[in-house]
């Protein structure tokens, strides 16, 4: 039978107070200035994109060089967007996430890649002579395809399952906007992809410097073997740290990794997007659909440059294409998420550098393309009925 | 303490133990609309459209209907009523093609009037990777409760709703049908609301389960709550709602007290045989209703004047009264006859 609980007068007089200013979470003056600090930080970003990045080299900067009206936009909705991360939409966020974690599949995926690896250094023995540049191509490329497939299907599956099992309901009729939810959704995948990314980035950088320090510094002292070496990687760091200079080269393995973080920081661009892009498709098409969509865009938009040769865009010289056949190329190259930009695996490849200039322009561009995506998600979703 | 029944059905304190505030004082909020009107609908329309065509199922027409203050509210009718779609336009979930909603005299996606509301929907479903204690404390943080608040509150109402100790460690997707309602239920009460609605909340629940949920709801209205219930259990309905508006094919089709609705009046059967076919037709001719019923005639009078009309016909016709039951109207007499009515009239 039931259990009865006395009267609690000061919970009632709680509740009463907390309930009483009537706007669900009262959002806090710290957090109210962190929010304008950042919308004056991607203010400043604007500003910057527009002069300096709009003037720069196209060569060096690649597609993100493109300063359009869309790219306005873009900010624009990117601080309202800001303006609107209240901390009930952060409350969604961290709910999402620990779902996300707690699902299976999701953990298998991690789990998988992060074995996977975790004994990278295992395939070098497939590129004999270039075991460093295997290593950076088979890292990098296995952490962009598995966090890539965890954004586009997570992102599909963020809204869609909601109203399906109806949680949705009970959600939207507490004090949350669904503008509020639909960032909550979006910061929630983020901050899952984030991790997902940290782990499986963390995992290939750490093979990859162990890698290199017991190929170039401990093989010396041991030879060969890479598990018998670990207890040897201080002294491997002493020999190649001598103050006489005759230590072991290590093959710029600090820079290196380095690059290496940038590449995955620039690729967190390319998830934002597409997991925005996901996010905005699975409010107009069934989920399958949604994902083969992604997918195809994500190959399109690596290809921009490809678009921008056909179109004569980007300062790439004359176009290949001409009459309606370019206008299409053009409107494709417009609307066509830029990819390529966070793409460096070809510079690190040649070692060319990934500067704090390209990385800001790159930047901008994740952040005006993933903006108008959920504001084209939030207009489909606020007018959806359930 | 924890309780000892947790299969199924939803075990309810006593009265006067519920854990709900008094009403509101009067001048708390600006959120009040006129008079104790804290529901209005006027005119309010929906048609559900197929993408990119313009033709479309009324849903619902021209709804105007109002909810007081400290009232338990019925809205009942069959499948495809207008029940659900009343309710989600009512909450903001839907939108209507024309008319207007007001809850405390604001639109029903403010946030404000959502702080002062609960929900229990048809079926409630929860994240499932979570338990219940972590879904409470979920929507706990959504109306902005300390923590402090949000743990005395989660243990407060899961006791209440009779959640058992051990359960509320479990992941919801292990849950029963009752215990995902409890959970329902104390989702819905967690805020302490003023205004409760409730989408067929016995359903999954057993008969005790129905029960204590009945009581439940009549322990919100009298601590001042209004409370509005779509239900197809209209013995239910007529026991514990104070109003009823009965919808059918979109149309209000009844609405006032139950009093009003079912009246003062008795419907009597009458059972006679010996009739020749010539007392029949003078019955027809008279207007008196009456089916043959296992070689008797069965007559139906609506008051104790038709009774004695009935009783001289027969008496007049030289026939036999062999029986004569009495019996008061229910508010599924109503509903039945006004929804057919309706039927004939579309």
């Amino acid at each position: 039978m039931a259990v009865s609980s006395p009267p609690n007068s000061s919970n009632r007089e709680l509740i009463s107070s907390q309930l009483a200013d009537n706007r669900g979470i009262a959002i806090p003056a710290a957090w109210r200035t962190g929010q304008f600090v950042l919308m004056g930080l991607v203010a400043l970003l604007a500003i910057w994109y527009a002069i300096v990045g709009y003037r720069s080299p196209a060569g060096d900067t690649g597609a993100a060089d493109n300063f359009s009206p869309f790219d306005l936009v873009g900010f624009a909705i990117a601080m309202g967007l800001i303006f609107l991360t209240t901390p009930t939409a952060w409350v969604v966020a961290t709910t999402t996430f620990h779902e996300a974690i707690r699902r299976r599949w999701v953990t298998a995926l991690l789990g998988f890649a992060v074995v996977m690896l975790g004994v990278s250094t295992f395939f070098t023995w497939m590129q004999p002579g270039s075991q460093q540049k295997f290593l950076r191509d088979y890292g990098l490329g296995f952490t962009v395809i598995m966090t890539l497939i965890a954004a586009v299907f997570l992102g599909v599956a963020l809204i869609t399952p909601e109203i399906e099992r109806r949680t949705i309901l009970t959600i939207l009729s507490k004090p949350v906007t669904r503008a509020e939810f639909l960032i909550g959704k979006y910061l929630g995948l983020m901050l899952t992809l984030a991790l997902n990314l940290a782990v499986m980035g963390g995992i290939f950088m750490l093979s990859y410097a162990l890698f290199v320090v017991q190929k170039d510094g401990a093989d010396a002292l041991t030879g060969g073997n890479f598990f018998a070496n670990l207890p040897h990687l201080p002294q491997a760091y002493a020999l190649a740290n001598r103050a006489d200079g005759l230590g072991v080269s290590l093959n710029g393995v600090g820079s290196d990794v380095v690059n290496l973080g940038r590449a995955l920081f620039l690729h967190m661009g390319t998830l934002s997007i597409m997991a925005a892009f996901a996010i905005m498709l699975s409010q107009f098409l069934t989920g399958i659909t949604a994902i083969i969509v992604s997918f195809v865009v994500y190959f399109l938009g690596q290809s921009a440059a490809y678009w921008a040769r056909l179109s004569g865009g980007s300062g790439t010289g004359t176009p290949v294409l001409n009459g309606p056949i370019r206008t299409i190329a053009d409107g494709v190259y417009a609307l066509l998420p830029h990819l390529d930009t966070f793409d460096v695996r070809e510079r690190l490849v040649n070692d060319l550098p990934v500067g704090l200039n390209y990385m800001l322009k790159a930047g901008s561009a994740g952040v005006t393309y993933t903006a108008v995506m959920l504001a084209v998600a939030y207009f489909a979703f606020s007018e959806r009925e359930f | 303490m924890p309780p000892s029944n947790s299969q199924g059905e939803i075990a309810i304190e006593p009265v006067d133990s519920l854990p709900v505030a008094a009403v509101t004082p009067t001048g708390e909020t600006a959120l009040e609309s006129a008079g104790d009107v804290i529901i209005q609908t006027h005119d309010l329309n929906k048609t559900y459209r197929a993408p990119f065509s313009r033709a479309g199922k009324v849903a619902l027409h021209d709804l105007t209907i109002d909810v007081k203050r400290g009232e338990i509210f019925g809205l009942v009718g069959p499948n495809g009523s207008g029940k659900t779609t009343t309710l989600k336009l009512l909450l903001g979930l839907i939108k209507p093609n024309g008319g207007s909603v007001e809850i405390f005299g604001r639109g029903p996606r403010d946030v404000a009037v959502k702080q002062r509301i609960g929900f229990l929907p048809d079926g409630p479903y929860f994240y499932d990777h979570l338990n219940s204690a972590e879904v409470l404390d979920f929507y706990g943080k959504l109306f902005g409760f300390s923590k402090e608040l949000r743990q005395k509150r989660t243990e407060e109402i899961l006791d209440m709703v009779g959640l058992d100790r051990t359960d509320r460690k479990r992941q919801i997707r292990t849950y029963s049908k009752g215990m995902m309602q409890r959970v329902g239920l104390a989702q819905a009460l967690l805020n302490d609301p003023e205004l409760l609605f409730l989408d067929e909340p016995t359903t999954g629940l057993d008969p005790i389960g129905a029960r204590q949920m009945k009581k439940t709801i009549l322990k919100v209205r009298d601590a001042g709550k209004t409370v509005l219930l779509c239900s197809h259990l209209l013995a239910d309905v007529q026991e514990i709602c104070d109003r009823v508006a009965i919808l059918s094919e979109g149309r209000l089709v009844k609405f006032g007290t139950v009093p009003e609705l079912v009246g003062p009046s008795q419907h009597f059967d009458i059972y006679a045989e010996g009739f020749d076919d010539a007392a029949l037709q003078k019955a027809r001719g008279l207007n008196l209703p009456f089916e043959r019923q296992d070689g008797r005639i069965r007559f139906e009078a609506e008051s104790s004047e038709g009774l004695q009309t009935v009783l001289r016909f027969i008496n007049d016709s030289n026939a036999r009264t062999l029986d004569v039951k009495g019996h008061s109207e229910t508010l599924e007499d109503v509903f039945v006859r006004s929804v057919k009515s309706d039927a004939r009239l579309s």
